[in-house]
């Protein structure tokens, strides 16, 4: 059988846009193909027992068999050993175990239980964000296994989520200059434990493959990481078989520029040679290179990257043929050329559009300037469409094309153009992959070579479109569920990120030159005669204060002196405050707008600032004294009540104007506000929700009624929150409502529910018979009896419904209610009351909101507006949606029920509700967009959608494993055309699986030759390792 | 019904541009049952000094019940400028204040008092 191992092959997802190390890849290959099956079955946590129920209350005492700790590092798989850093996180967290309050042989206890969460929090606070990283996240929760209510024991797992995963994700692969391709570079991570930090290591990669042509082939790479000024890094990659040869030695060196639209240049001196067969020739290129590489930042507000490059190439090319070459193509020649490009690339959410243009001028060795000119074209999109979480459909669409003529010789073969199952860079070295060939996956490397009848001596011009398109059918999420279920976690994680918007907009226009220009008013003292108000003036004004204080006190001044003193000389007073925050104020580390704030005009609302706090102090203190017949001091401190006076009236127009700069006016606002609340409005969310919650109301009173989904109707599988647990505390029989319920079971769901084990999937026959016997009990007889539903904590309806004599309808809701509210995280009340319970937290946090929202402009700042209207309207998209987007969700599903009821009056009123409360969401979101923001609100804006979208990249689509079938379909032709039309296109069709570890893709499968010529084989097998970076 | 009460932490830490001076904040919500929350919030300064980033002062601060909602409502709405500003100033000053502590927090009845402050800024 013919395997291509094919060297550089990408998916079609990366291959031109980004290189991947072929040689990491295959060095990885054969650890993979002995892995492969094991990994297949591995699991997240090994140790993974059997879930219990949701109230951790209910296990309070449970002695405590075992404490473990999962990240979704926690995986064993043959790949363990490329995640140095896991070993390192797991060791960390392995010595805090025995440090936990909650321990391995104690009793399980909620509030031991806190703090050890707590404690494990705390190993995020010793890690340092590093410079670029802008922020690190981390989110820890726990989930309770292996509860036996028997031997009353369980285990606890602590679920360790942390943003360290998402760097390892999405660079453990990657190549040092491959992160300026993402729209915001987070920067390095240079922790010395890190295996990223490659620093005067050097690295070998030893690697080992197979290529039809080449046959088996094995070598080495090797590279050395640096600080030089302008030489950083070595590579050398060597490789070689019975019939090939490559060789690439180069030296290369970049710079990342802070201040300039160029973000990043890098520069490369090199040596490649190779030597590798095609059909019918063997192709030899040799060349000394030097080339310069550039990246923008991201421009206009698209954010699109622009790429550039230049490559000088001198060497020599040459063929060795089994037949006669054209007497007119030479086989062997010198060569020179220059090539340039220019490429562009747009990222939005999970599509990315990317362009190149490149331009090669070459010559032989014989020519008098330039010999041929080739020209190359190639654009890529690639999109990844999520409609269901963790299960991305990715699309990867490439159009490639490119034409070479002669000016003055003949183009050497080895510039031609050949096509095959290897994408061919135009620039080797470059992270900016720009095929210059066209890619067929049905032919072998080079296996596309003959134009018509003609020799196999490439061609001079191609046209080349690819398609890949895969689904997953099988993952494991990388975030646990008991995270990314957790809506508290979103909401904690949204916050956070508003957190770092404002944390992160205050830096940026600090960065500004009119702030700095207002800054550096207030730090400069220009003229020491004159009071300008200015730090150094009020520093000197305040500086004998502590000083007469001390003095004061110590001469035991009268009792109402003392008394005024310690108004402002306690430890936490304002005489302290003063002196510490003029004490930071000096050191330009500290944040000046605040400080001097706080110093000038307020602390907080209610007062106006530290210093004209101590000026009143210092008055009493002079009173005090002067009634005390003692003028002199008085004296001594009415003058430095003046001067502070003085001084401070100076300074407040100046720190009023540092603390507006670049504050939005709330009326930008308004237009959003005005949706929300506006009472010469036909309407608005306020008057909406208020009517939502009247009809809520409405529909749980009717849901004692309603049919099929209301409190009386039978019991369906539905209604079974977690059917295996209700069984299990049914088998055990420990409370009094479970010895009575398996008393009334049929025999046969008693042997059913005695078989069950715990952690085996609970059986169709079971759950059916157990739902019938459910289902009789609740017609009736009453259940109730009060010792038997003593320890119940039943709700005042049902305890009111119990105290009457209930027949028909309200029998049944009576009984289903006892049940459901003996077993709350099992057994549901009702599927309406499921579904108003879902409604009822973000209708409340929405109204508190709204309140905050369109709160009075005089009472309140921008800074307590935006956030919850961003809440309640915005959000972040799916990880966190807007409260609205939460309401209407849960309504519609709702509304949708009701209907399915026959309860159409209610389900109609709903509709309506919800459609109005969506469209003033929409005309809300409009209306935020439409909001005028201030460049650095913008820019701030654009860094934290980044951080929101890496977020929700991570919660809601990144596997740790991933099955997906891929579709594969090439169209790819060479000319010059002998025939007009498309009828020299060669296809290709097939199918493949692609194994995905974490951002790993290994794609193994075959592409048929679909229009197969006599010489030409059946097709090709297609073989690739790349990484998808999910980041950008 | 009101959702039970679940224990779960999360941290967030932001790096000044001048990459001289970290803050971390860290919001953990514990649970004393299923009906009776609590919140502890962390607030923890680190400069640049010779070249590593070391710890002037970790505080912790433990809001009990009374402050529940607005603990919870600070959680999910994020700090506005006035409390990072409340945070970076009298905040800040009380934790320079208090004894160098290393990894070891430390309880100030004064910092729990500025915390509450910083939950009604």
């Amino acid at each position: 059988m013919s395997i291509f191992l094919t060297e550089r092959l990408k998916t079609l997802r990366l291959s031109w846009q980004r290189k991947f190390s072929a040689y990491a890849a295959r060095s990885v290959l054969l650890f993979f193909s002995i892995g492969l099956w094991s990994v297949c079955f591995a699991s997240p946590d090994v140790n993974a027992g059997l879930k219990c129920g949701e109230s951790a209350d209910a296990y309070k005492g449970y002695k405590v068999n075992d404490v473990r700790i999962v990240t979704p590092l926690s995986i064993k798989t043959p790949f363990s050993f490329l995640f140095g850093s896991q070993h390192k996180l797991q060791n960390d967290f392995a010595a805090i175990l025995p440090r936990l309050p909650l321990q391995k042989g104690g009793t399980f206890d909620r509030v031991l239980n806190s703090f050890s969460i707590d404690a494990l929090r705390q190993v995020y606070d010793e890690q340092v964000v590093q410079p670029g990283e802008r922020i690190r996240f981390a989110v820890v929760s726990y989930r309770l296994e292996n509860c036996n209510v028997t031997t009353e024991s369980l285990d606890v797992v602590y679920v360790v989520y942390s943003s360290d995963f998402l760097y390892y994700a999405s660079r453990i692969f990657e190549k040092p200059n491959d992160k300026i391709t993402r729209s915001l570079a987070p920067g390095k991570l240079t922790n010395p434990g890190s295996l990223i930090n490659t620093t005067n290591k050097l690295l070998p990669q030893p690697l080992l493959g197979y290529d039809d042509g080449r046959k088996l082939f094995g070598g080495t790479r090797l590279s050395l990481q640096s600080k030089g000024r302008f030489i950083d890094r070595m590579d050398l990659n060597l490789s070689g078989s019975q019939n090939s040869a490559l060789t690439d030695f180069n030296v290369s060196g970049s710079r990342e520029f802070n201040d300039s639209w160029i973000s990043h240049l890098d520069w490369r001196l090199a040596y490649d040679y190779f030597n590798i067969p095609t059909n019918d020739l063997k192709l030899k290129a040799g060349s000394g290179v030097a080339q310069l590489f550039g990246a923008s930042k991201p421009l206009t507000q698209h954010g699109i990257l622009v790429r550039f490059g230049t490559s000088v190439e001198v060497g020599n090319r040459q063929v060795d043929a089994h037949f006669p070459l054209l007497s007119l193509i030479p086989d062997q020649s010198g060569y020179r050329a220059v090539k340039s490009y220019l490429g562009a690339t747009i990222n939005r959410g999970r599509q990315s559009w990317s362009a190149s243009y490149g331009l090669q001028l070459g010559a032989n060795a014989d020519d008098n300037g330039i010999g041929f000119v080739k020209h190359i074209f190639d654009a890529n999109y690639r999109a990844r469409f999520l409609r269901r979480e963790h299960d991305p459909i990715r699309l990867d669409l490439n159009f490639g094309a490119g034409t070479a003529h002669s000016t003055n010789s003949l183009i050497p073969i080895v510039e031609r153009f050949f096509g095959g199952n290897q994408p061919r860079p135009f620039i080797e070295g470059d992270d900016w992959i720009i095929n210059s060939s066209p890619l067929i996956r049905s032919f072998p490397q080079y296996g596309l070579s003959r134009v018509g009848s003609g020799p196999s001596i490439g061609g001079t011009n191609f046209l080349s479109f690819n398609l890949t398109l895969s689904k997953p059918v099988w993952h494991i999420a990388a975030v646990p569920a008991e995270i990314s279920d957790d809506a508290s976690i979103r909401d904690a994680l949204a916050g956070a990120l508003r957190t770092a918007r404002t944390a992160t907009l205050e830096v940026y226009l600090s960065d500004e030159p009119p702030f700095i220009n207002l800054a550096n008013q207030l730090r400069i003292d220009r003229n020491p005669n004159l009071i300008e108000g200015t730090i150094p003036e009020l520093e000197k004004a305040f500086s004998p204060v502590p000083l007469l204080i001390e003095q004061l006190k110590g001469r035991n001044p009268p009792s109402d002196v003392l008394d005024a003193i310690s108004e402002i000389d306690d430890d936490s007073g304002v005489l302290e405050q003063s002196k510490q925050t003029l004490q930071r104020i000096t050191d330009d580390k500290e944040p000046l707008r605040q400080l001097v704030g706080q110093l000038i005009v307020n602390v907080t609302a209610d007062d106006e600032g530290l210093i004209a706090g101590l000026i009143d102090g210092l008055n009493s203190i002079a009173e005090s004294l002067r009634a005390n017949q003692l003028p002199a001091d008085a004296d001594a401190i009415q003058r430095s009540v003046t001067e502070l006076t003085n001084v401070r009236t100076a300074m407040l127009p100046k720190v009023k104007q540092l603390l507006a700069y670049g504050k939005s006016d709330l009326r930008i606002y308004e237009s959003v506000r005005q949706i929300f609340k506006n009472d010469s409005a036909p309407d608005d969310v306020s008057r909406s929700m208020t009517r939502l919650r009247a009809l809520l109301d409405k529909i749980e009173e009717r849901a004692n009624d309603i049919p099929n989904v209301g409190r009386s109707a039978d019991f369906i599988a539905d209604d079974m929150k977690d059917p295996a647990e209700f069984v299990l505390l049914l088998q055990n029989k420990k409370d009094v409502v479970s010895q009575f319920l398996v008393a009334q079971l049929s025999s046969d769901t008693i042997r059913q529910l005695n078989e069950f084990k715990p952690g085996e999937p609970l059986s169709k026959q079971l759950l059916r018979a157990l739902l019938q016997d459910l289902n009789r009990i609740i017609h009736g007889p009453s259940i109730f009896q009060e010792e038997r539903f003593a320890d119940v904590d039943l709700s005042d309806e049902t305890s009111s419904l119990a105290a009457g004599n209930p027949q028909g309808l309200e029998l049944i809701r009576l009984n289903r209610s006892l049940i459901a509210e003996a077993y709350p995280d099992e057994v549901e009340l009702s599927r309406i009351d499921n579904l108003l319970d879902a409604v009822d937290d973000p209708l409340s946090d929405a109204k508190l909101m709204l309140t905050l929202a369109t709160a009075d402009m005089t009472t309140t700042s921008v800074d307590k507006v935006r956030s919850p209207i961003h809440r309640l309207a915005i959000g972040y998209g799916d990880l966190a949606p807007s409260l609205l987007k939460r309401i209407t969700s849960t309504t519609k599903s709702l509304q949708q029920l009701l209907a399915n009821a026959g309860a159409q009056s209610e389900a109609q009123g709903l509709s309506l509700e919800t459609q109005k409360l969506r469209a003033f969401e929409s005309q809300a979101q409009k209306a935020w967009r439409e909001i005028p923001l201030a460049p650095a609100e913008k820019r701030t804006d654009f860094d934290i959608g980044y951080s929101a979208r890496a977020l929700d990249v991570v919660f809601r689509e990144l596997n740790l494993v991933e099955v997906s079938p891929v579709l594969m379909f090439d169209a790819a032709r060479i000319g010059p055309e002998t025939s007009p039309g498309f009828g020299n296109f060669r296809y290709g069709v097939g199918p493949a699986l692609r194994f995905s570890l974490v951002t790993l893709d290994f794609t193994a499968g075959y592409s048929f030759n679909v229009n197969r010529k006599p010489t030409e084989s059946r097709g090709a097998f297609v073989f690739s390792m790349t990484i998808s970076d999910l980041f950008r | 019904m009101p959702k039970k009460c679940k224990e779960f932490s999360v941290n967030l830490a932001v790096l000044a541009p001048s990459n001289k001076r970290q803050f971390s904040f860290g919001m953990m919500r514990g649970c004393i049952d299923d009906n009776t929350p609590f919140f502890a919030m962390v607030f923890i300064l680190r400069d640049l000094i010779n070249g590593d980033f070391q710890d002037r002062v970790r505080v912790k601060v433990t809001i009990g019940p009374t402050f529940n909602d607005q603990a919870e409502a600070m959680m999910k709405l994020g700090l506005t400028a006035e409390q990072m500003s409340f945070l970076q100033g009298p905040i800040t000053n009380r934790a320079m204040k208090l004894p160098a502590s290393g990894s070891q927090e430390v309880t100030d009845k004064k910092m729990t008092d500025l915390g509450h402050q910083l939950l009604n800024t």
